[in-house]
């Protein structure tokens, strides 16, 4: 019963996302740690919110970088090249990081919304699904 | 002729450089297995799609240098950037590049050859470790100020006091002022004053004569003398008592010592850098610690940050103390598995650098598996862990294994849960007697327990 209540109260506390996605010519850059500009975006089942820019210095630092979406209120990043290194970093200040994706931004933000982006993630499983889906980008 | 050219692809396979070609619009035509094998992505998977999808370089954005090349019809050479790799790993690279264009002179597109410099990098980075900062590992804002700080104040030859918790790496500050300084080539002098109490640390530092006191059968010479032309380290320097300060100022300030027992007065061309973890400046407000000497050796004062206060420098020394400590088990680098990351990255480390060592050494002692596993840290680190992003399920049964002498350990395993039973039967592959060991309960109550809960 208590269960069903903390699941209840979770579904209805948690049910929007906000992405960051960086951003270079309209389409997801190649490296997150270089980017100078994100899109971030709230996305719930059936809305996507209005979308707006945020510029990154150059020179920020990693963890300067993630604090900063984190103070723009977002949840996940969805980006193409994510060193693996700081993966952990972004997971203590509660990120969640999808990387492997490529595409326009429209793109990206439209099949994350139905689910249907697929990421980069460690081990065999994974890379026999990216074999099979043809690569990194669902494209 | 035509026979050589028909040779091309098959030079281009066997080199051992990276090769690949784009067409106009920066769409990969080929790849040759070099590139494959420094990459990571397999030929087809490259193909067709653009450059900066497969390579993910540090200048794709903004400073490409295939695309300067295609638009100025200049080739480029050795340039060094950095990519990811397929396992979104950094791969450092010295590219060049030229433009492809068909016998009639119409532009094809451009030709990018690239050779990892892992092993290089690797070599390097060692041989700075070991001449430029020792030990001293950051990128953090902190730290790097730090380091471009270091070469002007270790060129001044002027006091030093620095600053920093515990375990920060005050010591290696030092060192590094010493190996950067003009006296470099003399000796580098520590002393731990806080280790000695008033009269060992007197004569410790400025020696004695023969029968100076009880047992002074031969004459020895102090750190000071020892030290001269070079740098003497006083570390712990706040610990020192109100009556060896007056000595110790008196020694700076004239330049010269005088032995115990000893009626003259030795001159010593020393450069000081002390170290404390200890505020200062409140304890010269306290009247525990003189203002003179306090102004004295503060000329340079360094700050080193907490570790919790530079979190982006753990990946660093993550890497920087796995490589030592491999070396010095003579065991291969295990690599940490992403929950271990995540709990060395939420500890707080109040034993700052130094904690951190040694949890990495502990890890890498205790793993028996091919990554190292949360259960090889220590219950504090899990436990900050377990807090914010595991559950305490995977902090507690391997408190079974490995920290029998902590209290918490003699928690009831009757009332471990589904979680934790299977945590600690996949820790031993299900061998049931193993388990029951662990959880120290019998085979009989884990097998009850077992099928309580329908893992028989």
């Amino acid at each position: 019963m208590l269960l069903a209540r903390i699941l209840l109260l979770r579904c209805s506390v948690k049910r929007f996302e906000t992405i960051a996605i960086p951003t270079w010519k309209n389409e997801v850059a190649p490296r997150f740690g270089v980017a100078d500009e994100f899109t971030i975006v709230t996305i719930d089942s059936n809305t996507v919110g209005v979308p707006r820019m945020v510029q990154m210095n150059e020179s920020l630092c990693w963890n300067e970088r993630l604090a900063l979406l984190r103070e723009h209120g977002v949840d996940v990043v969805v980006c193409s090249g994510f060193n693996q290194r700081f993966l952990p970093l972004a997971q203590s200040l509660g990120l969640d990081v999808k990387c492997g994706v490529n595409g326009t931004i429209e793109w990206v933000v439209e099949k994350y919304q139905k689910k249907e982006l697929i990421y980069f993630q460690r081990g065999c499983a994974q890379r026999r699904l990216r074999k099979r889906k043809g690569g990194f980008c669902a494209r | 002729m035509s026979e050589v050219s028909q040779l091309y692809p098959l030079i281009v396979e066997s080199i051992h450089d990276g090769v690949f070609t784009v067409d106009e619009s920066f769409r990969i035509t080929s790849f040759n297995a070099a590139a494959e094998k420094i990459i990571g992505i397999k030929r087809e998977e490259a193909i067709g799609k653009n450059c900066h999808e497969v390579f993910r370089t540090n200048i794709c954005q903004k400073k490409c240098a295939l695309r300067q090349t295609i638009e100025t019809g200049k080739p480029a050479g050795d340039v060094r950037i950095n990519a990811l790799n397929a396992q979104m790993e950094t791969v450092p690279l010295e590219i060049s590049t030229a433009v492809l264009k068909d016998n009639d002179g119409k532009l094809l597109g451009g030709v990018e050859i690239f050779r990892d410099l892992s092993q290089e990098e690797l070599l390097r980075s060692e041989l700075s470790d070991r001449h430029m900062f020792e030990d001293m590992v950051g990128r953090s804002k902190a730290m790097e100020e730090i380091f471009a700080l270091l070469p002007n104040i270790a060129d001044a030859d002027i006091p030093v006091l620095v600053r920093g918790p515990s375990g920060t790496g005050k010591e290696l500050v030092a060192s590094a002022i010493h190996n950067l300084s003009r006296r470099s080539n003399k000796p580098f002098i520590r002393v731990n004053c806080g280790a000695l109490p008033d009269t060992l640390l007197e004569s410790e530092l400025f020696g004695y004569e023969r029968g100076a006191f009880t047992g002074a059968m031969t004459p020895k010479p102090g750190r000071f003398a020892q030290a001269d032309g070079g740098t003497l380290f006083l570390d712990e320097i706040g610990d020192i008592s109100p009556a060896f300060q007056i000595k110790l100022l008196r020694a700076l300030e004239e330049g010269e010592i005088q032995p115990l027992g000893s009626t003259k007065t030795i001159q010593v061309n020393v450069r000081l850098v002390c170290a404390t973890n200890r505020n200062l400046e409140k304890l010269v407000d306290e009247g525990v610690f003189r203002e003179d000497l306090y102004y004295r050796i503060r000329v340079v004062p360094i700050d080193i940050p907490a570790l919790k206060d530079r979190k982006e420098d753990i990946p660093f020394l993550i890497e920087h103390f796995t490589r030592r400590i491999s070396a010095k088990l003579g065991r291969k680098a295990k690599p940490f598995s992403p929950k271990t990351l995540r709990c060395l990255y939420d500890y707080d480390y109040p034993g700052n650098i130094r904690e951190l060592r040694n949890i990495l050494e502990r890890a890498f002692v205790l793993c028996k598996n091919a990554s190292v596993q949360p259960h090889s840290l220590p219950l504090e680190v899990r436990l900050a862990c377990a807090g914010d992003h595991t559950t305490a399920d995977e902090a507690l049964p391997s408190t079974a294994s490995h920290e029998k002498q902590i209290p918490t350990h003699h928690r009831s395993y009757e009332s471990a849960s589904k979680s934790e039973l299977r945590t600690v039967l996949d820790d031993v592959g299900w061998n049931r007697e193993k388990a029951a060991k662990r959880l120290q309960i019998s085979r009989t109550t884990l097998w009850r327990r077992m099928k309580d809960e329908h893992l028989a």
